[in-house]
């Protein structure tokens, strides 16, 4: 008797019906999600394994989702901080040289000639590279502030709300995030010519 | 303001996360210091290059790939984050108000030491997922990326 009163509430969706929203939700910020993962992780093939690891987690966890937030907020805070586990778990920082693999996680850097007569994309590709391996000779922590704040274009507080700790810490991580960014690029003799000196 | 003070402020200035009196206070003083001026322009170019940075291409079939793995997976999910209670009528709550009076009665003489997951009847399972709850609210489950204890992780 007591327990024909109590009942399970039944569930707002089917499993069918959240499957669907799902694949909605990856359609739409799939991309972004590459984005990012791409330069956190510096090469493709990472970059797949973790966007991949962030979308299971976010799935695996989608009944915790706060449905008033953005979905693409949620998923960076997961992968951010797959990221630094990852890296954490390496037990140690992947310091790319010269001789490690190029954003396809195979081939080498290719560094093209200042004097060829490249086009624009080329060229753009050619000046994206140090600074994809200058990202990638920084800690986590740092790298992540300062893709966050640079190219996602978050403000600290987002920031500091996706990596779940304080503005005050967000602010630090990004100035000394800098400061490592500039004294790498300088050592790889980075053209002067974009300002950096 | 100090120049070293000015220096450490540079970033958050050119991010403009500075309180309104900060920012005017550094820009009084870039406008009269060429040393930090140059630092700030530096900075900025550096800040303009990475947001500069071309979009990374996109493997072909991700988008395909990514669904397949993850729905993939849809067996083991749950739907809801909680089993609730539906309201069952004040009837209802006197009967639960009783039975959790004799329950802790129950308890209270038989109960020698432990906590509710020490208890004889709670299933390891369960005391799993209560341990996992509160990790879940402190960010050190799988879902704040940082791993789990070795004692926990050992169970499914």
């Amino acid at each position: 008797m007591f327990m024909s009163m109590v009942r399970e509430k039944p569930p707002a969706v089917t499993a069918a019906q959240r499957d669907a929203l799902f694949e909605s939700l990856i359609k739409d910020s799939h991309k972004q999600a590459f984005s990012l993962a791409y330069r956190l992780t510096g090469n493709s093939v990472e970059a797949e394994d973790l966007v991949q690891e962030a979308f299971l987690r976010a799935y695996r966890f989608f009944h915790r989702y706060d449905r008033s937030l953005p979905f693409t907020s949620w998923l960076y805070r997961i992968m951010t901080n797959a990221h630094i586990d990852n890296v954490r778990r390496k037990g140690r920082l992947k310091t790319l040289s010269l001789e490690q693999g190029g954003p396809d996680g195979v081939t080498t850097w290719e560094f093209a000639d200042e004097s060829a007569n490249a086009d624009d994309l080329i060229q753009q590709q050619a000046l994206d590279e140090p600074l994809q391996r200058a990202l990638g000779a920084m800690t986590a922590e740092f790298r992540t502030a300062v893709v966050l704040a640079d190219i996602e274009g978050l403000a600290y507080e987002e920031i500091a709300e996706v990596m779940n700790t304080s503005v005050g810490t967000v602010r630090s991580r990004i100035h000394r995030g800098r400061k490592q960014l500039r004294s790498y690029l300088l050592k790889i003799n980075y053209p002067a010519s974009r300002g950096i000196h | 303001m100090q120049c070293n003070t000015i220096l450490s402020k540079l970033s958050a200035y050119l991010d403009q996360e500075l309180a309104g009196f900060e920012m005017i206070a550094l820009r009084d003083h870039l406008s009269g210091c060429s040393q930090c001026r140059q630092e700030a322009e530096t900075l900025q170019s550096l800040k303009r290059a990475f947001s500069q940075m071309s979009a990374p291409e996109v493997p072909f079939g991700l988008e395909q790939r990514l669904i397949e793995r993850t729905l993939g997976t849809s067996a083991s999910v749950p739907l809801v984050s909680r089993p609730r209670l539906r309201t069952f009528g004040v009837l209802g709550y006197a009967t639960a108000v009783a039975a959790a009076l004799v329950i802790g009665v129950a308890l209270g003489m038989s109960r020698t030491k432990g906590g509710p997951a020490d208890a004889p009847g709670v299933s390891q399972s369960i005391a799993y997922d209560i341990r996992h709850d509160q990790m879940f609210m402190s960010s050190t489950d799988p879902l704040s990326g940082l791993a789990l204890p070795q004692h926990l992780a050992e169970h499914p």
